[in-house]
C-alpha cells in the first residue's frame, strides 16, 4: 500500500456529508480533492479552506510550514479530470439514483483503472450506483455517519464482486483517518438504519394508537432508550433522506405494511417541503435552537401500565431486529453493541439492556 | 484537573468571539456575552464541533466529543456566553465534566 503522503483520495460533492467529510479529512496527510459543480462553488470553498487553514495559524494550532503543506495537498474544483490519479473516491452527492449512476459512468473513464469507487448513499446499493459499470471489482458503499467528527463507525458494503484488494485499499483509509468499520454485503447493507427500523415504524404505531404527540413519543424513547427521540432524529437527517432510504429498505423486507402508516407521514412531509431542521419544519419546528410541536392539538394521558406497555414494545421490536442480524451473522453482538453506542451516542447497546 | 487563570478566561473568550465573528461574517462588536448563537448569529452544531476541536488542540484536551454531547443535553448552551463558560469547564475537568452532574 502506498504511504499516506501518495495516497490521492477524492471526494465528489458539497452538501452536507461531503462538507464534513473534506474538513475532517483536512487534518490528515493525504492529497485530497474535492469536486464541486462550478466555478463559483470552487471560488466560495477554496476561500473557506483557506478562511480554517488561515485560523489555525492564528490559533496556534499549526505552523506556517504545514499550513503550506495543506494548501498545497488540496484541491477544489469543478472538473471531474482532477480525479485521475485518485487511489479512492467518495462520492457524496445527492441521494437520487439516476444521478449517481450518470457520475460513475462518467468516474469509470476519469480515473484510474485501480482506483477504488465508493458512494456514502444511505440509501441505494453499490450495484445500483454502478448498474453498467466496466469494473465491478473495484466498488464498494462507504457509509459514513454524520458527523464523522463525532461517529466513529463506517460501513464498508461489498458486492459479490468487490476484490479483496478493494476492501484492504479502503480498510487502509480508514485507518488513516482513524475510524473503525463494519464490512457488509448488500445483503446486509445500511445495517445500523435498518436495526432501527422496526422501532421507527413501531413508534410511530404506537403514536397513533395512543394518540400521542410527536414530544410525548419522544419522550418516551429519550427516557428509556436514546439521547435523541425518534423524530427528532428524522428532523435531524432530513425527512426526504429517511423517506428515500425507508423505502429502499422496505423493498427488501417480508411484511412492508407495517412501515406504510411512517412512509405515509414521510411522504407527506416531504411533499409539504417540511423537511427538518434544514426547512426549520419537520416533525417540529424549528426557531434558532429552540424546538416545538408543530401541533399541540394531541394530549394523551398515559397510565403507568400504558407506558410500560409501549417501552416493553420498542424494546422488543429493537432487540428482535438486533437478535435477527446477529444470528443472520452479520455482526457480533460485541459489533452491534459497539456500532450502535456510536451511532446512537448512548450508554448502552442493544445487548447491555437488563 | 487544570487550573482556570484569568489569562485562559481571556484566551477563550477572544477565540469565542473571534470564531463567531468569522464564521457568521459579522463584526466582533456586535457580539456580546447575551448574543443567541442560533438565533442573533445563524450558528449550527457543526459551529459547535469545530470550536470544541479548536480547544481541544489548543489546550491539548482529553475529551471526548461524545462526552460534550452527554453534557450538553443537560446543559444547552445558547449564548456567546453560555459556551464559554461550558468551554472553560470542559477545559478545567476534561472527561470528568460529567461527574460535575
Amino acid at each position: 500500500m502506498k504511504n499516506v503522503e501518495e495516497f490521492e483520495v477524492g471526494i465528489v460533492g458539497k452538501g452536507k456529508m461531503g462538507t464534513n467529510l473534506f474538513f475532517y479529512f483536512l487534518d490528515f496527510d493525504f492529497p485530497l480533492k474535492w469536486i464541486c459543480r462550478n466555478k463559483d462553488e470552487v471560488t466560495y470553498l477554496t476561500d473557506q479552506v483557506q478562511k480554517k487553514l488561515s485560523r489555525s495559524v492564528r490559533l496556534e494550532l499549526i505552523d506556517n510550514e504545514l499550513y503550506q503543506k495543506r494548501l498545497e495537498q488540496v484541491q477544489v474544483s469543478n472538473r471531474l479530470d482532477e480525479l485521475s490519479n485518485c487511489d479512492l473516491v467518495i462520492e457524496t452527492i445527492s441521494e437520487e439514483l439516476q444521478k449517481k449512476q450518470v457520475l460513475f459512468k462518467k468516474l469509470d473513464d476519469k480515473v484510474r483503472e485501480n482506483c477504488v469507487l465508493t458512494s456514502n448513499s444511505s440509501s441505494f446499493l453499490p450495484t445500483e450506483w454502478y448498474k453498467g459499470g466496466k469494473n465491478p471489482d473495484r466498488i464498494a458503499g462507504l457509509h459514513f455517519f454524520f458527523p464523522v467528527t463525532v461517529k466513529n463507525i463506517v460501513e464498508i458494503i461489498t458486492t459479490d464482486r468487490t476484490a479483496r484488494k478493494v476492501i484492504d485499499t479502503i480498510q487502509y483509509f480508514l485507518s488513516i483517518i482513524n475510524r473503525k468499520s463494519f464490512i457488509l454485503t448488500e445483503e446486509s447493507a445500511f445495517l445500523l438504519n435498518r436495526l432501527f427500523l422496526d422501532f421507527q415504524a413501531g413508534a410511530y404505531r404506537i403514536l397513533l394508537e395512543y394518540d400521542l404527540s410527536y414530544a410525548e413519543l419522544d419522550e418516551i424513547v429519550k427516557e428509556e432508550f436514546f439521547p435523541v427521540g425518534v423524530f427528532e432524529f428524522f428532523d435531524h437527517v432530513g425527512n426526504d433522506i429517511m423517506y428515500n432510504s425507508i423505502t429502499g429498505y422496505c423493498s427488501r423486507v417480508k411484511n412492508p405494511e407495517f412501515y406504510k402508516p411512517l412512509l405515509k407521514q414521510l411522504k407527506e412531509l416531504v411533499r409539504e417541503k417540511k423537511l427538518g431542521i434544514k426547512t426549520k419544519c419537520g416533525f417540529y419546528s424549528y426557531s434558532g435552537r429552540s424546538m416545538n410541536e408543530v401541533t399541540d392539538s394531541r394530549k394523551a394521558t398515559l397510565s403507568p401500565g400504558d407506558k410500560r406497555s409501549i417501552i416493553g414494545r420498542l424494546r422488543k421490536w429493537y432487540l428482535d431486529s438486533a437478535t435477527l442480524f446477529v444470528s443472520k451473522g452479520y455482526c457480533t453482538r460485541n459489533e452491534m453493541n459497539y456500532a450502535v453506542k456510536e451511532y446512537m451516542n448512548c450508554e448502552k447497546g442493544p445487548f447491555e439492556f437488563s | 484537573m487544570k487550573k482556570i487563570t484569568d489569562e485562559t478566561r481571556a484566551e477563550v473568550s477572544e477565540v469565542v468571539y473571534g470564531f463567531f465573528a468569522e464564521e457568521c461574517e459579522v463584526g466582533i462588536e456586535e457580539i456580546n456575552d447575551d448574543t443567541d448563537i442560533f438565533q442573533d448569529l445563524g450558528g449550527d452544531s457543526l459551529m459547535f464541533l469545530e470550536l470544541i476541536e479548536i480547544f481541544k488542540k489548543k489546550y491539548d484536551l482529553n475529551i471526548d466529543l461524545k462526552t460534550i454531547g452527554k453534557y450538553n443535553v443537560k446543559h444547552p448552551v445558547n449564548t456567546i456566553g453560555e459556551l464559554i463558560k461550558t468551554q472553560l469547564l470542559i477545559i478545567e475537568h476534561e472527561n470528568a465534566i460529567l461527574e460535575l452532574d
